[in-house]
């Protein structure tokens, strides 16, 4: 008899939860089996601010998954963002123990506690130890097992975050009664599903644009070199609209969607546009210069962060990251994004399709995150925990008097 | 018995440091002297700066402390100055019914002078209210922090306080802006703000307003005051005027709708200025704001103008009735009482004429309803700027705050009108 | 694509200050309505499971001695009569048919089957009563006994169809629809207009004691002139005396508004009224329009012809 659990894949962003079902089989197939969107309050910037509120969004979103998907959740796989998420990279070293300097499984261990050994302070908490290549006697190597050599080091990329954020995103999905097996953090979880094999190969950077937060990743030579989080995302440039134009926040959204474009043209100067635009009484123009200059002025601060910090950490090179960057997240639909991409970052983009294997509904890059948690589920970490727990007499009981 | 006389009504307008000098001497207010008295001051520690002012009154402080020569931007000086010479200070804000300090924070004369003058002043009976202007973005963490925590204080110790941001200013410069533009439309603004108050105070009017209505709209210290001024001068000027009003950028500063206790709104407008514009824009006004407020109208007559209008709005939000009211004047005039005999059932009314009656529904709670339809009138708010995130943490990136709209801190000019 | 695709660098976060060793920190529930509701259906699962279990059991046991015993229990009651008679008493002027609109006794009820606390606690709902006691008096009666509030002052109130009601206040700021009362005696009332709060909102009326008292003194000391009190506004008064600036407003039938500082003595007040009335009336009686006693020092004087004097 297979073994199957049912998975929940849970976001908590800015402005909106997404919760995908996804029912794996004898750890090897993944099926969707339900999806949700809801709205969220309480979440600013990708940080839960106001618990109650975020939790009722939260299970609110979950019950209608779960109900779509006619399923109970075994366990969850939750998503991480916000600006208190800090990445450094660690080397671990050790020498070759055995005397003929082949290297074996217990210097592979060594090297790598040596580099995960790092103290953080008392009120953060390590999220990803994410390993890069060996380098054995100073020569990069996938697998350093059974090899020759005197002196193994390892790299890791190691991400941690405010240990107050993370365990209130931890309280929410706990208040439902529901079990965290994993913590991903969003960007790794949109590179892993967005980019095939080759592209991180060759290098390839993916921009998560959205509503409270920027995530990216960049991937070199197959493995995740850097992660980052900047706080900006589709609210700022929504509210950058609102202050510049004077008007409320509805409009400034309806004016992005409408006509809002990443980068700011000469011949808009001669354009105007209507803030409503159905010849009501009342109803304004406004001149496109300002609505495109705007946007420009915040997208393009956004590219140039990303472009500083890759630079302050020796990754930024065009031939390093071949394969250009992948846009994903709502802010993605923005006319003209990878066009800014190139004048801000000089490299070539692209908006992100979706993985291939997914029904259509689930391509928009409103999911990329959540299908990357279900990647995650299926593939796991490393230190992946044991799938549930034998059914409990009560459970079994339970099942019993199912009602619904 | 004794008589009380209704004195000659007592206006000042004290420019501190060097930028609320240069402010002062911007200002052009000779069309107002009536029946009252406006009096302009400066107060600096940079002799150089006061001699070449054209102000009347100049109280130069901290001839010890800095002798005469500014204090360079700090903000202990500054105060240190101010300190020094706390009883000349006295002596020239005393003894006024209006009093208007005008500075510029984020240095070390104003911010912290400003302060002092403030606290001097509460000890008086005057009305003090103020205008600050606040340093540019790229003048970087330190004069903002300055400027921020003068801000601060000064509210708390006058009537109304107006924060003017550079970097707004600058929106509104002309064409070509530069650094200077944003002061010289600092000095427009502040100039129409008190002018406007002036000549409502000191001039009988279309709709005559004074010292009482102000008072009422001011009588409490702290809280956030609301400021805009619109103005027009050709073609359909009142219309124009309205638009320019409501497109004002402090009045656009927050994504919260405030909750006012009152405005003023004091019109100026030439001899061909009639009751039936007056009434015009008096109910497109009333119209737009949120129908909860109390408005007080003034209109003035400007021989010196012609078909042209100035708005000028200025009011208080926010505070709740726990203030106290501070003076020991006559109860300001309560509004109209209707007292005309009701329709009663014969059985209760007999020869009884009940007050104005009260409506059931105000025996309970009542919510109040925002007008969901129309475009709602925005008013600034504390730590403005932030807009929708006012209410989060700074959102620091390098001594940047984000959440700050990226054109305003690097300074580009957004043209609204076409 | 999901599942597939080689990940090289294996992620974990095994390791010392991982997040898996938050997981551990005390379960404090977060509730929502949906994880309630969660729990509920669980625990109402849990229930349904136990009360079958126990139901069965039961029964089983219930069945056993069933079968073992056959005896019958012996009927013993005491015999409870019904009630026939209310006997009401009121310090104030509610009439007994008043009494039938707010309890409602079933015919034939007994004497032991009746809620007594219920009774009470719907007396005291009424805004009228202030306290209610109610009382077996056997063999067949229920004594019912109720302390009312007293009119200080009338509110009209404009009710949803736009039709005027009035309203009695009461001395502790209870607004009420008056029953019982003679139109003579509530004529007598001055009418009060309520101090407006920074919302809109009136209830509850704070500070009515003092208001109670000022009628009190002045009805005393110069009933003559109390009559003609038509209006009492509370404005600029919020009930809070401590608060510089409260002042209680009459208004007279003939037009003349008197500020009274609620803080001070009513007495010293409504002498240093009399005092200023007669020395106005010995100056041949000009109308007055505006008398302030609320200042410190002198009291203020403000006349038709617009003068103002201070005594």
């Amino acid at each position: 008899m297979s073994e199957s659990r049912v998975v929940g894949a849970v976001e908590i962003g800015t402005s909106k939860v997404v919760v995908l079902l996804g029912e794996i089989i004898d750890d090897a197939g993944l099926n969707i089996i339900g999806h949700s969107i809801g709205s969220s309050q309480g979440v600013k910037k990708g940080v839960i601010h106001n618990l109650s509120a975020a939790s009722d969004c939260v299970h609110a979103a979950i019950m209608k998954a779960e109900k779509h998907a006619q399923s109970r959740i075994d366990e969850v796989y939750l998503a991480q963002t916000g600006s208190h998420l800090i990445g450094n990279f660690n080397v671990g070293s050790t020498n070759v123990s055995s005397p003929d300097n082949l290297v074996r499984e217990i210097d592979i261990q060594q090297a790598r506690e040596d580099a995960k050994r790092r103290k953080l302070p008392a009120d953060r908490t390590y999220i990803h130890h994410i390993q890069n290549p060996f380098l054995l006697d100073g020569q990069q190597v996938d697998s350093p097992l059974a090899r020759e050599g005197r002196h193994l080091q390892v790299g890791y990329w190691s991400v941690h975050g405010e240990s107050s954020r993370v365990s209130d995103s931890l309280r929410v999905i706990r208040g439902i009664d529901l079990d965290v097996s994993d913590i991903i953090i969003s960007s790794i979880a949109s590179g892993a599903v967005l980019l095939e094999d080759a592209e991180k190969e060759h290098g390839a950077l993916v921009i998560d644009i959205g509503g409270g937060t920027t995530d990216y990743v960049l991937y070199r030579g197959g493995y995740i070199v850097k992660t980052g989080v900047v706080p900006v995302g589709g609210d700022h440039i929504t509210n950058d609209l609102s202050i510049g134009l004077r008007v409320g926040r509805k409009s400034a959204e309806a004016f992005k969607l409408k006509y809002g474009r990443a980068y700011y043209d000469s011949a808009d100067r001669d354009e105007k546009v209507w803030l409503i635009g159905d010849f009501t009484i009342g109803d304004r123009e406004y001149p496109l210069a300002a609505i495109t200059r705007i946007i420009d002025a915040r997208v393009s601060e956004i590219f140039s962060i990303i472009k500083e910090e890759l630079s302050e950490a020796e990754l930024y090179s065009p031939a390093g990251i071949a394969c250009g960057v992948v846009l994903t997240g709502g802010t993605a639909q923005l006319r003209g994004i990878d066009e800014s991409v190139r004048r801000h970052l000089g490299l070539a983009a692209r908006v992100a399709e979706g993985p291939l294997d997914v029904a259509a509904e689930l391509r928009q890059p409103i999911y990329s995150t959540a299908l990357g948690l279900l990647h995650y589920a299926l593939t796991g970490q490393e230190d992946r925990q044991k799938p549930a727990k034998p059914a409990s007499i009560l459970r079994k009981l339970s099942g019993l008097l199912n009602f619904e | 018995m004794d008589l009380r006389a209704n004195a000659a009504l007592k206006i000042k307008v004290v420019g501190i440091g060097g930028a609320g000098t240069n402010a002062v001497d911007a200002l052009q207010l000779d069309e107002w002297n009536g029946t009252g008295s406006i009096q302009l001051a400066a107060i600096n520690t940079d002799a150089q700066a006061l001699s070449r002012s054209q102000v009347p009154e100049k109280l130069m402080i901290g001839r010890q402390v800095t002798r005469g020569l500014g204090a360079g931007g700090e903000v202990d000086v500054g105060r240190q100055a101010a300190e020094a010479d706390r009883a000349a200070i006295a002596a020239l804000v005393g003894e006024v019914d209006l009093l208007i300090l005008v500075v510029g924070l984020g240095g070390g004369t104003g911010s912290a002078a400003a302060g002092i003058v403030a606290e001097v002043a509460a000890k008086t009976a005057g009305l003090v209210l103020a205008f600050a202007t606040l340093p540019f973005s790229f003048e970087g963490k330190r004069r903002k922090e300055i400027a921020e925590a003068s801000l601060g204080e000064l509210r708390q110790l006058v009537h109304g306080l107006i924060p003017l941001p550079n970097d707004i200013l600058l929106q509104e410069g002309e064409e070509d802006s530069s650094v200077l533009n944003a002061f010289a439309v600092a000095d427009r603004w502040i100039g129409r703000g008190v002018s406007s108050l002036c000549a409502m105070l000191l001039t009988t009017g279309l709709i005559n307003q004074d010292i009482s209505s102000l008072r009422s709209v001011f009588h409490a210290r702290g809280g956030r005051t609301v400021f805009g001024t619109g103005s027009a001068s050709e073609g359909d000027y009142v219309q124009a005027a309205l638009e320019d009003l409501l497109i004002c950028p402090l009045l656009h500063l927050g994504d919260r709708p405030a909750r006012l206790d009152r405005i003023l709104v004091n019109i100026i407008g030439g001899p061909d200025l009639g009751i039936a514009q007056v009434n015009a824009v008096v109910s497109q006004v009333a119209q737009r704001f949120n129908s909860r407020e109390d408005i007080v109208f003034g209109a003035v007559i400007d021989a010196g103008r012609s078909a042209a209008l100035e708005i000028c709005v200025l009011g208080k939000a926010g505070l709740e009735a726990a203030a106290s009211r501070g003076e020991t004047l006559p109860p300001p005039a309560p509004p109209p009482v209707s007292m005309e005999p009701l329709q009663l059932d014969p059985a209760i009314a007999g020869d009884d004429r009940p007050p104005r009656p009260v409506h059931q529904s105000k025996l309970r709670k009542s919510k109040t309803n925002p007008a969901a339809d129309q475009e709602e009138f925005l008013f600034v708010d504390d730590h403005a700027q932030r807009g929708y995130f006012d209410k989060t943490d700074r959102n620091l990136y390098r001594d940047e705050d984000l959440d700050v709209p990226t054109f305003l801190r690097r300074g580009i000019r957004i043209k609204l009108k076409i | 694509m999901i599942g597939r695709g080689t990940s090289k660098g294996s992620s974990s976060a095994d390791g010392s200050q991982s997040w898996r060793e938050l997981a551990g920190s005390p379960r404090k529930r977060v509730n929502s309505p949906q994880a309630r509701k969660r729990r509920q259906v669980k625990l109402l699962k849990l229930l349904t499971a136990v009360l079958l279990l126990a139901g069965l059991s039961a029964l089983v046991y219930w069945l056993i001695t069933v079968v073992q015993s056959r005896e019958e229990p012996i009927q013993l009651s005491t015999p409870s009569r019904a009630v026939e008679q209310l006997i009401f008493d009121t310090d104030g002027v509610l009439p007994d048919r008043w009494l039938g609109t707010v309890i409602r006794l079933k015919q034939g009820t007994t004497m032991m089957e009746v809620d007594i606390h219920a009774m009470k606690q719907a007396l005291e709902n009424e805004p009228q009563v202030i306290s209610a006691s109610v009382e077996r008096v056997f063999p067949s009666s229920l004594k019912i006994s109720i302390k009312e509030r007293q009119p200080v002052l009338r509110m009209a109130v404009q009710g949803r169809d736009g039709q005027t009601e009035q309203r009695i206040v009461a001395r502790d700021g209870t607004i009420y629809t008056g029953v019982g009362y003679a139109r003579s005696a509530l004529a007598s009332l001055p009418y009060l207009q309520p101090h407006q709060r920074s919302d809109g909102s009136i209830r509850p009326l704070r500070g009515m004691e003092r208001v109670a008292e000022l009628l009190a003194v002045a009805r005393q000391q110069q009933p003559e002139f109390y009559r003609s009190w038509q209006v009492i506004s509370l404005e600029h008064y919020s009930g809070n005396p401590s608060l510089f600036g409260e002042v209680i407003e009459v208004r007279t039938r003939a037009g003349l508004r008197i500020i009274f500082a609620a803080a001070t003595d009513f007495g010293l007040q409504l002498d240093r009224l009399q005092v200023i009335r007669e020395h106005v009336r010995a100056r041949g009686n000009p109308a007055m329009e505006r008398i302030d006693l609320s200042l410190r020092g002198s009291a203020a004087v403000q006349f038709r012809n617009g003068r103002i004097s201070s005594f």
